[in-house]
């Protein structure tokens, strides 16, 4: 990974690794945004997005790796307004006016939109003469949302963007940035959301436990995260397990049990009865998307074809 | 199955604009805008102009911030004006000038602490500061529209301490109003210093609070702003004279009672706005140091 950065990209992470003290939160990512690319990046908490998040923004250094933005250094990224960022959980001040900080942004960024349109995107337009200290914790997230907005970036980094959203209002907040960033534009979103990857992201990244475990279109990551989940006590372990036939995946799990990820439950669960008799405390049902990151981190990304085995 | 897995493979052809400009170290869309006429020698002079814009916007919206806090200006305009009302018995007008002198000093170096250390605290801990740093804004814009901010209130509160000097039963002049306010002003640098010192030490907001609350307090009490210093007992006078606050009453005495400022007060205050100073600057590069 000592490769040169791509100057093309709007973001070129490689090899980065990131640690707290001794844990070791990034395992040597390599994350890439191009631009016209919208990047999803997929994960369930503390899959270390917002740490990969920091890192690209310069607020972190890498223990290893190299993070180049727009061509640059984070840091210089963002001194010349390169990116423009969501972060999450991130307070507003107190004894001011939305409109105010809003604008305050704008004056920050060398080429901004209009900072009514920005919160009107951020489904927060009736909040310009808002004081910043009588919002609640959904609306905050909102202003926050618009105040990367206004930046209108090359690269837009939004860390969970649309956690306060309701379902309907996420759709129409899509809808709208789908149409601001074309052309050159970068952006990469942090979310735990599958849906919301498939339908926005050219790309779907997947995060688990520090590692990338799925680098794909939406389609392929999607058809790796769904199936049924197929839970059972047996004196085999997962290795024996993943030969059934309609078996993608398995892993034992801390509870002594072993857990399927099936294509074909029901061709899964004939063939386990009847080679493994001992079978019991059996449970089947629809894999969601957190099990699919467990699988994932389990076996590791492997190219769409080789992983499936039924 | 550790580490990393695909080697992030050939960019999706997608959008990408197939003539993309060559390898020249981009900097900013090359099409619109005209700020991205930005080319390699120039850009660094851009930059430094661009980077002035940022940080007057946001000192003016600091300022504002601070004019709108509700608790910072009643504590160092109304306080010290209710004290002055309190204490203003007596009648000797020397008295009087002098009472003034340290009730304006009172409020001004309260401007300093109040606009900047608990604010700061609760900012950095909310993550405000945080996300700014994520901005062209420099980081130290950020501390110093702050310190602006200090200095502002200890204007508004040593000017409107001082009118009532001026237009009450204290009968100063004008240019002493004036000078009051100029010479407080300056002296806040200290307090705000030391506001900046507060607002990057300290883990939540109430304890920032409490200790801006508890300097204010002991640096007022034990520099002779409310009880003249020579009423003290003599090692308790010792102790007043290294204090800061002590110098700064004095310089505001010697205005309103028509003596001559000291340049020894001024500089122990400077000596003292220098040493809080240089420890806020380090406690912060400590605080915002990239790990």
């Amino acid at each position: 990974m000592t490769d040169s950065p791509d100057p093309a990209m709007l973001l070129d992470l490689r090899g980065v690794t990131q640690r707290y003290g001794t844990t070791t939160v990034l395992h040597g990512i390599d994350l890439r945004v191009a631009p016209g690319e919208a990047v999803a990046l997929l994960g369930p908490n503390g899959a270390g997005k917002s740490t990969a998040v920091s890192v690209l923004l310069g607020l972190a250094r890498p223990a290893s790796g190299t993070a180049r933005v727009c061509g640059r250094t984070p840091a210089d990224a963002v001194a010349a307004g390169c990116v423009g960022a969501m972060l999450q959980d991130a307070g507003l001040p107190d004894n001011t006016r939305v409109g105010q900080l809003v604008s305050l942004f704008a004056a920050l960024y060398p080429a901004p939109m209009d900072p009514r349109r920005a919160l009107e995107l951020a489904d927060a337009a009736d909040l310009w003469d808002r004081s910043s200290n009588a919002l609640s914790g959904g609306q905050a997230q909102r202003v926050r949302l618009a105040l990367a907005l206004v930046a209108d970036p090359q690269l837009l980094v939004l860390d969970e963007p649309t956690a306060a959203m309701d379902p309907q209002v996420r759709r129409t907040f899509w809808d709208a940035l789908r149409g601001q960033i074309g052309g050159d534009r970068g952006l990469l979103f942090a979310t735990h959301h599958l849906d919301e990857a498939q339908a926005v992201a050219d790309r779907v990244v997947v995060l688990a436990g520090g590692r990338i475990v799925a680098d794909g279109t939406p389609a392929e990551v999607a058809a790796r995260a769904g199936g049924t989940l197929l839970r059972v006590r047996t004196e085999a372990v997962a290795a024996e397990l993943l030969a059934l036939p309609g078996v993608r995946a398995a892993v034992d799990e801390p509870d002594g049990r072993a857990a399927l990820t099936c294509d074909d439950s029901d061709r899964a669960l004939r063939a386990l009865l009847q080679a493994f008799p001992d079978a019991r405390e059996i449970e089947v049902r629809p894999a969601g998307l957190e099990d699919a990151f467990l699988t994932m981190a389990a076996e590791g990304w492997a190219p769409a074809g080789d992983a499936a085995r039924s | 199955m550790p580490t990393v897995t695909r080697p992030a493979g050939p960019v999706p052809a997608g959008r990408r604009t197939g003539s993309t400009a060559p390898a020249v170290p981009t900097t900013t869309a090359p099409t619109e805008t005209p700020m991205s006429t930005t080319t390699a020698v120039p850009a660094r002079a851009a930059r430094r102009r661009r980077a002035s814009g940022p940080t007057l916007a946001y000192v003016r919206l600091e300022l504002l911030r601070t004019v709108r806090n509700p608790r910072a200006v009643l504590l160092t305009v109304m306080v010290p004006i209710l004290m002055l009302l309190v204490f203003s018995g007596g009648t000797d007008a020397h008295d009087k000038k002098q009472l003034l002198a340290s009730m304006a000093a009172y409020g001004a170096i309260g401007g300093g602490l109040f606009a900047t250390g608990p604010r700061l605290t609760a900012e950095r801990v909310s993550g405000w500061l945080r996300q700014l740093r994520a901005t062209p804004l420099s980081p130290t814009a950020a501390i110093l529209g702050k310190g602006a901010a200090g200095l502002l209130l200890a204007l508004i509160s040593s000017f409107v301490v001082g009118a009532v000097g001026r237009f009450g039963g204290t009968g100063i002049t004008t240019g002493e109003w004036l000078e009051l306010c100029v010479a407080l002003t300056l002296c806040a640098t200290v307090t705000t210093a030391l506001g900046l010192l507060v607002g990057a030490s300290f883990r939540s907001p109430e304890t920032a609070q409490g200790a801006t609350m508890l300097s204010y307090l002991g640096l007022s009490a034990l520099g002779g702003l409310w009880v003249p210093p020579d009423q003290f007992p003599s090692w308790l006078q010792d102790v007043a004279h290294v204090l800061p606050t002590y110098h700064v009453g004095e310089v505001a005495r010697a205005i309103t009672t028509g003596g001559t400022v000291g340049a020894g007060h001024c500089a122990i205050i400077a000596a003292w706005a220098a040493v809080l100073g240089v420890a806020a600057t380090v406690a912060w590069r400590r605080g915002t140091t990239v790990r």
